[in-house]
């Protein structure tokens, strides 16, 4: 009797701790789902937004674009996340748009890659089956490895229609799930060429310059690096509580967009 | 009635009651999908064009007036009428009265000539995408576009001519939704693994059973069932990090993604099913079988091979089943080491795309018809799955009165 009362209370512990930490006074939950690509900046705003109000939590879920949307607009979310613009059939649901940020697209190789820049046409042939050998751009003999994400990606559709081929990916193109999945697939291969947002550049993979311009915050400010889009915030206007929109005040404010900046470029 | 017939009728209709409902819950839940999936063969996505405003509060459709706040808050469009003829979109634009000139009939063969549009100038015409115009006017502030989409409802797909035997996948703006590539990738996946698997996983049952010794047989045993318990993402890091470059290593290919990846470690993801099960009914034989053949003079080999194995047929037959269907719904590992490239394999190492990996890959970027032909894929690969339990049963019964 008394082992399992113990058990019942080592089990209802964390239970109990839970319900201590999520609901307290004024305490509230907002919502976020959608894009990978703006979920690193949301995971950052949140965290500091939360250490300035700690009754605030905001719980984001990178789970993509169009399911970020779909989650505005169904309330499953009170926030969604798009790192495109919205498609025809989402124009008609009605949501709010706000751009947090903007973030460039950067094409991206293996470390051990001599390739150090591509024009935008390169690029275009690269993706639609024109170049497929290394030796075409200057570099070793040995056949591109292309890597794209899946269709319906933000990422992809603002890539696809900067650079020029919507929905014209050679066949035979790896396709990866979200951004660490691409840069997974080139950090391992030496033969490999991707595209992934700024958000996610890191010394595992080297980032290609487009038309002579660096992947930068600041070309991408300055307009001379071209594959750029924005990062959307989708909401419905009547529906948003007030928690919600002192946040996102507080996000288009002097500190949000400050942390913005920190790997994107900021909206105002 | 006694106490404990009281107690016994209790549970009788609790236990009557929670079967009841989960077995409802179980059909709600397939049905729920074949509706899904089957509506795109069905019905088109709309009745008619819807026209989308953009960045436009107030505008006219053939005289009636529109206000955007107006519209229902989650139905921002309007609709044109069915019957085929001409309307006349209207707004303000610059302190100038814009009229925009529709032709609609849905009934022309292409989608693109279903609507024809004649801007006023200075707007911009574009067919963006399959079945969607845009009209857009530069806004006052330099920049910001505004105008209307102009969505054109799509026809039914065809089901063996649009999508299961077309070989394009190309859901976004071409709105292409063929998966024979995939249904091809599943088979060829599938069918490599159990190439591979099932004579591997055999040769390892009959020795785990008949050639080690007790002891040591179970412990090996045990290693075996633990490898059923790893999750798939697991192995698929394995596949990533090791089979893929080494795919890549050994074949000179671009990139290791691909079907041999694939068939590799599906096959080694079957082995802990099939061996466990094959060994476990090898097991139950009785041992007056082997005592019998190796009394007549048969040596060990023959032995296990000529009368356990033929004799444990029916617990290795299901070992494979279990296997083989694991292979068909793996998808979290294929995902990572498959490449998934829409595309029908001419060589070992071309990437692949499977049909669970698509639905898995797709989920939460589809919307409108893409979403509801990924519950169509769903329904695919629930067809392949009986078809392959059917053959395998027909076979196993044909064995069955052979023997």
């Amino acid at each position: 009797m008394k082992k399992s009362l113990i058990l019942v209370l080592v089990l209802l512990a964390p239970l109990a701790s839970l319900m201590a930490n999520g609901e307290g006074e004024d305490g509230y939950t907002i919502e976020v789902s959608g894009s990978t690509t703006v979920y690193p900046l949301m995971e950052l705003l949140g965290e500091r937004y939360s250490e300035l109000n700690p009754g605030i939590r905001i719980n984001a879920n990178g789970t993509g674009s169009s399911d970020g949307i779909k989650a505005a607009n169904q309330g499953t979310s009170e926030l969604g996340m798009a790192s495109r613009n919205l498609k025809t059939e989402e124009k008609g649901f009605g949501l709010d748009e706000l751009a947090i940020a903007f973030d460039g697209i950067a094409p991206v190789v293996h470390p051990d890659n001599p390739l150090k820049q591509l024009s935008l046409d390169q690029i275009q042939k690269i993706y639609t089956g024109q170049i497929t050998d290394w030796s075409q751009l200057g570099g070793q003999a040995g056949a591109i490895a292309v890597v794209s994400r899946e269709p319906g990606s933000g990422t992809r559709g603002a890539f696809e229609g900067i650079v020029g081929f919507k929905d014209l990916l050679v066949a035979g193109a790896s396709e990866f799930d979200g951004n660490g999945g691409v840069k997974a697939a080139v950090a391992s291969n030496p033969d490999a060429i991707g595209y992934l947002s700024l958000g996610y550049l890191d010394s595992s993979v080297h980032g290609v310059a487009v038309e002579g311009a660096e992947a930068t915050v600041e070309n991408v400010v300055n307009g001379s690096f071209l594959i750029a889009r924005p990062l959307l915030v989708l909401y419905r206007g009547d529906d948003l509580s007030h928690q919600t929109q002192t946040f996102l005040d507080w996000v288009m404010g002097e500190e949000g967009q400050s942390i913005a900046a920190t790997k994107w470029v900021p909206a105002n | 009635m006694g106490r404990k017939q009281r107690i016994d009728q209790f549970f009788k209709v609790i236990f009557t009651v929670i079967s009841t409902f989960s077995v409802l819950a179980l059909l709600a839940i397939i049905l729920f999908v074949f509706i899904q999936g089957a509506i795109p063969f069905f019905t088109a996505t709309a009745e008619a064009v819807h026209v989308i405003p953009f960045g436009i509060s107030s505008f006219t459709l053939d005289g009636d007036a529109y206000t955007y706040s107006s519209l229902p808050r989650d139905a921002k469009y309007v609709e044109l009428g069915e019957s085929p003829g001409f309307h006349t979109l209207g707004f303000q634009h610059q302190d100038q009265e814009v009229s925009i000139l529709l032709d609609v009939d849905l009934e022309r063969p292409l989608p693109a000539h279903r609507v024809n549009v004649v801007a006023a100038a200075p707007g911009v015409v574009k067919y963006t995408e399959e079945y969607v115009y845009e009209v857009t006017y530069p806004g006052k502030i330099a920049g910001q576009i505004r105008g209307f989409y102009l969505a054109i409802p799509q026809q039914p797909t065809g089901f063996f001519s649009q999508f299961l035997l077309d070989t394009e996948w190309r859901p976004t703006y071409n709105k292409r939704y063929g998966i024979f590539t995939m249904v091809v990738a599943t088979l060829f996946s599938t069918f490599g693994a159990i190439l591979v698997g099932v004579p591997l996983a055999l040769l390892t049952a009959v020795f785990l059973s008949e050639f080690l010794p007790p002891k040591v047989g179970g412990f090996v045993r045990g290693a075996v069932d633990l490898l059923a318990g790893i999750p798939s993402v697991v192995y698929g890091f394995f596949g990533l990090m090791v089979v893929v470059p080494l795919i890549k290593k050994l074949s000179g290919a671009a990139s290791g993604n691909g079907l041999l990846a694939a068939m590799f470690i599906l096959a080694l993801m079957m082995l802990p099913t099939v061996i466990s099960l094959a060994e476990t009914s090898m097991r139950a034989v009785p041992q007056m079988y082997r005592e019998g053949s190796l009394a007549l003079g048969a040596s060990k080999m023959q032995t296990a091979w000529r009368i356990v194995v033929p004799a444990a047929k029916s617990g290795i037959f299901a070992g494979a089943i279990l296997g083989t269907s694991r292979a068909v719904g793996e998808t979290m590992a294929v995902i990572m080491v498959a490449g998934n490239s829409p595309q029908i394999p001419r060589v070992f190492t071309d990437g692949i795309r499977t049909l669970t990996a698509t639905i898995a890959l797709e989920m939460g970027y589809a919307q409108g018809r893409h979403n509801r032909i990924l519950f169509s894929v769903g329904i695919v690969l629930f067809l392949i799955i009986l078809v392959l339990n059917g053959i395998v049963l027909a076979l196993k019964s044909r064995m069955m009165e052979d023997a």
